[in-house]
């Protein structure tokens, strides 16, 4: 533990204080109880290095800057069509599989921790191809994931980590399994998100979900949370595709649509 | 981010986007397409050109049999020349289409050889006979397209002397078959004439006196028969006259007056004698009596004498009478009817004189002398008379025949006049008959002629002939394919196939593109549009992939350029060529 405290005093040093201090403190005044302690100043921090994310297509420093623009504009937009409205739990999906929900999904939490005045949690909710943590590089060997809380075997304090980026925690799942979709629909996976969007309302909460079609999970889910954004590949989604998951979501809040893959020349 | 506002742009992001699947197909059938061009056998031609040459003789002094337009002609003269015949000769002679004969039928060999003839016409604007200006074949070329430049070249040397050959063959038959023909034509005409000529002739013959041109002979001697008759009857009349004065005559004149006998002693008339036998009784009766033989005899003679004369005397009264009152019953005759009194009256009177008449004439044959038999007439007088009343008689009856030959005459000349309009019409006929016909043969006469001279034109080849003004020559460079243009469309071609690709994907993607058309799909807003993530490794990759295509694209180039260099055109005539058009335009 000495050894991630040190990290985590170390990353303290190395980042502006003024900015970051406010927010942990509204951040942590509006935690619940079954969370306290929970802060990511004292939660493992497993730190992947940037090659890794890199490599798996994360936003790191030295990435792009059109890139990094594009997740700028988005976070800027998403802000605009919740903050005011307070939705702050989001999940992620796409019509089919392999659009790039997850990059997605991480680079928009991982973009939101960066804002000043938004801590971001960013829960692995793909239950059937959990790709978080890989990703991340967080997970490392038998850990346990989300579908451990689940079953019950733990809490969700305990599963949480930091991947080295302030004010973003991460929730993931770590091993793959097959009744996602009882897992999903279970009244603990309806409480804990209830419970994450009770702590605090300048946190978004971003749940990586599986895709929308041919699958129960993502609809069931999206009753949970307060909007869904819809990622589609550019290329590769095809109309019907899109018009298919509008309808499948009905009811359910399409904050917006996210055009990934665009290719620019 | 881009966002394609217009139509042009959409396209260019389109095109930006699949430019791939227009590069590859493009280059692919590009390629393929420059292979065929420089694989496609190149193709030699050989054209020979030949002048249609007008007659030599003027058109106006000997007319050619060989006629019609001159296209037409050309057109059967090849039919004829390129005869399945002659070319499979040629082809045997040269050994044409070798590489086809395993596959093609012989059928199909002549079919592609017909394909490599052209025969071409090369018109002229001429000013016809009428004034007007109309295009005219002048000459023609005979080309043959080959792939062996010596081979064309022989097979067009044989093409065209074949074609020559033909047209003399053709005119010469021509010309000899009118020629011929129309022979036979006169032969039978003239036959037809001989026929029709001997016809008119036998009709001639036949019906001579009643021909129109006859006419006037006819009713000329028609006429002078008609005199003839009348002066004849005249004549008879005359005649008449005379006999009847001639007999007057003879009346008064006593026969015997002037005969005498053998002794030459006059014989006297009876009266005479009767006077001298009665002077003679009286002396005998002075010196003999009754009784004597001398007495007896002569009072006998006396008796007889006296018996006979009384005889004639009597006759010759009655004769009398009986002339007179003829004569007198004839001109009563004419006035009266046969009732009339007078008439009868003459005619009993006649009758009762004529029996008289016979009466006298029996007496007198009883009685020993006879009137006119028994005495001699030798009254000189008498006898003239009567040689004069016969001569008379004997011209009257001349005279009579001569009239009856002359009326006979007369018929057959009025028989004659009267047949001839019927005549006319057929002899006019056949008259008719023989001109046309002959009319007609002195035509075809005139043709044959013609026909002869025009036969003579296609022997001495003064006619319209055939020239070869440019013998072909040997092909040296090919003039099929034309590589550079097909290379051009091929260019356009391939151009095409990747536009075709991108036009196919877009029609079979149904994917989204760009943000306009999906906040056009969704109610909700497009929150943003990611740009494709690269990892470094991704950005290397590409890197290297860009080297190698523009090293592959030179080398491209660059190959495009030797080939074409090599096999189409060499690079620096092409520059030159280049530039002679710019500085052409310039």
């Amino acid at each position: 533990m000495s050894k991630i405290a040190k990290a985590l005093k170390k990353a303290q040093v190395e980042r502006p204080e003024d900015v970051h201090i406010g927010t942990r403190n509204r951040s942590r005044s509006s935690m619940g109880k079954a969370w306290e302690g929970q802060s990511y100043k004292n939660m493992p921090v497993q730190e992947a290095p940037d090659g890794h994310l890199e490599k798996n297509r994360l936003l790191t420093d030295g990435s792009a800057q059109h890139i990094r623009d594009a997740f700028n504009v988005l976070r800027a937009k998403l802000f605009q069509n919740t903050r005011n409205k307070g939705l702050n739990s989001i999940m992620v999906t796409s019509p089919r599989r392999g659009e790039g929900k997850t990059i997605v999904a991480i680079n928009l939490a991982m973009s939101i921790a960066r804002d000043a005045r938004h801590t971001a949690l960013l829960v692995d909710t793909n239950l059937r191809w959990p790709g978080v943590a890989k990703t991340l590089g967080v997970c490392r060997g038998g850990e346990a994931g989300l579908e451990d809380y689940l079953v019950g075997k733990v809490e969700p304090s305990e599963l949480m980590v930091n991947p080295g980026i302030e004010n973003l925690v991460v929730l993931p799942s770590c091993q793959a399994t097959s009744e996602s979709a009882d897992l999903i629909s279970s009244f603990k996976m309806q409480q804990m998100v209830r419970e994450f969007k009770r702590q605090s309302s300048d946190r978004y909460v971003v749940f990586d979900c599986p895709h929308l079609l041919d699958m129960p999970d993502s609809l069931v889910f999206s009753t949970y949370v307060d909007g869904v954004i819809l990622v589609v590949e550019e290329g590769k989604t095809s109309q019907a595709d899109i018009r298919a998951s509008v309808e499948m979501l009905g009811e359910a809040h399409i904050i917006g649509v996210i055009l990934n893959k665009h290719i620019t020349q | 981010m881009e966002t394609a506002t217009n139509e042009i742009a959409i396209y260019i992001s389109v095109f930006k986007r699949r430019r791939w699947l227009f590069a590859i197909p493009a280059a692919a059938a590009l390629l393929v397409a420059s292979l065929v061009i420089i694989i496609l056998p190149s193709i030699y031609t050989a054209s020979a050109t030949i002048l249609v040459e007008g007659q030599e003789v003027p058109q106006e002094l000997v007319q050619s049999t060989v006629t019609g337009y001159i296209e037409e002609r050309l057109q059967s003269v090849s039919q004829r020349a390129f005869s399945r015949k002659n070319l499979l000769g040629v082809i045997e002679r040269f050994g044409l289409y070798k590489e086809d004969r395993d596959i093609l039928t012989s059928e199909e060999i002549l079919e592609k050889m017909r394909e490599n003839i052209i025969v071409e016409n090369i018109q002229a604007d001429v000013v016809s006979d009428t004034g007007r200006s109309t295009t005219a074949t002048i000459a023609f070329s005979i080309a043959f397209d080959g792939k062996y430049p010596r081979q064309v070249l022989q097979t067009t040397n044989a093409l065209v002397s074949l074609f020559l050959e033909e047209n003399l063959r053709t005119r010469e038959e021509k010309a000899h078959t009118t020629y011929d023909f129309l022979t036979r034509q006169l032969n039978q005409l003239r036959e037809e004439v001989s026929a029709t000529e001997s016809k008119v002739a036998q009709f001639k013959e036949k019906h001579y006196r009643s021909l129109p041109e006859m006419m006037a002979l006819n009713l000329q001697s028609l006429d002078r028969v008609q005199k003839d008759i009348d002066a004849r009857q005249e004549m008879v009349k005359t005649l008449v006259d005379r006999k009847v004065y001639l007999e007057g005559q003879l009346a008064t004149v006593d026969q015997t007056a002037y005969s005498y006998t053998a002794e030459g002693q006059r014989i006297m008339t009876p009266e005479e004698e009767l006077k001298s036998l009665r002077s003679q009784y009286l002396s005998a009766k002075a010196i003999h009596s009754e009784k004597h033989p001398d007495v007896v005899k002569l009072t006998g003679q006396i008796a007889l004498l006296e018996a006979e004369l009384t005889a004639r005397n009597t006759a010759r009264d009655i004769n009398a009478e009986l002339e007179s009152w003829r004569r007198k019953l004839t001109s009563l005759e004419r006035q009266y009817t046969g009732q009339h009194p007078d008439v009868i009256k003459a005619r009993s009177r006649v009758a009762s004189l004529e029996k008289a008449q016979a009466q006298a004439e029996a007496d007198n044959h009883q009685g020993m002398l006879k009137l006119d038999v028994d005495l001699d007439q030798e009254n000189p007088a008498y006898i003239n008379l009567k040689t004069q009343i016969e001569a008379t008689t004997l011209e009257i009856r001349n005279e009579r025949q001569m009239l009856v030959e002359l009326r006979r005459k007369y018929d057959e000349y009025v028989g004659y006049i009267e047949h001839s309009p019927q005549v006319e019409q057929t002899y006019l006929q056949l008259q008719r008959d023989y001109q046309n016909s002959s009319q007609k043969y002195q035509e075809t006469m005139q043709k044959v002629l013609a026909a002869r001279q025009a036969q003579e034109l296609e022997k001495e080849h003064v006619s319209e002939k055939f020239s070869l003004v440019e013998p072909p020559v040997l092909p040296e460079k090919p003039y099929k394919p034309r590589r550079a243009v097909l290379f051009v469309v091929a260019m356009v071609l391939s151009i095409g196939v990747g536009i075709g690709c991108i036009l196919m994907a877009e029609l079979l993607d149904s994917s989204v593109h760009d943000d306009g058309t999906l906040s056009g799909m969704i109610p909700a807003p497009v929150l943003g549009v990611i740009p494709y993530v690269q990892t470094a490794k991704e950005i290397r990759r590409q890197r290297r992939r860009k080297v190698f295509l523009v090293v592959a694209s030179v080398g491209g180039v660059v190959m495009v350029t030797l080939l074409f260099h090599v096999f189409v055109l060499p690079i620096d005539i092409l520059f030159f060529k280049i530039i002679n058009k710019v500085q052409r335009i310039v």
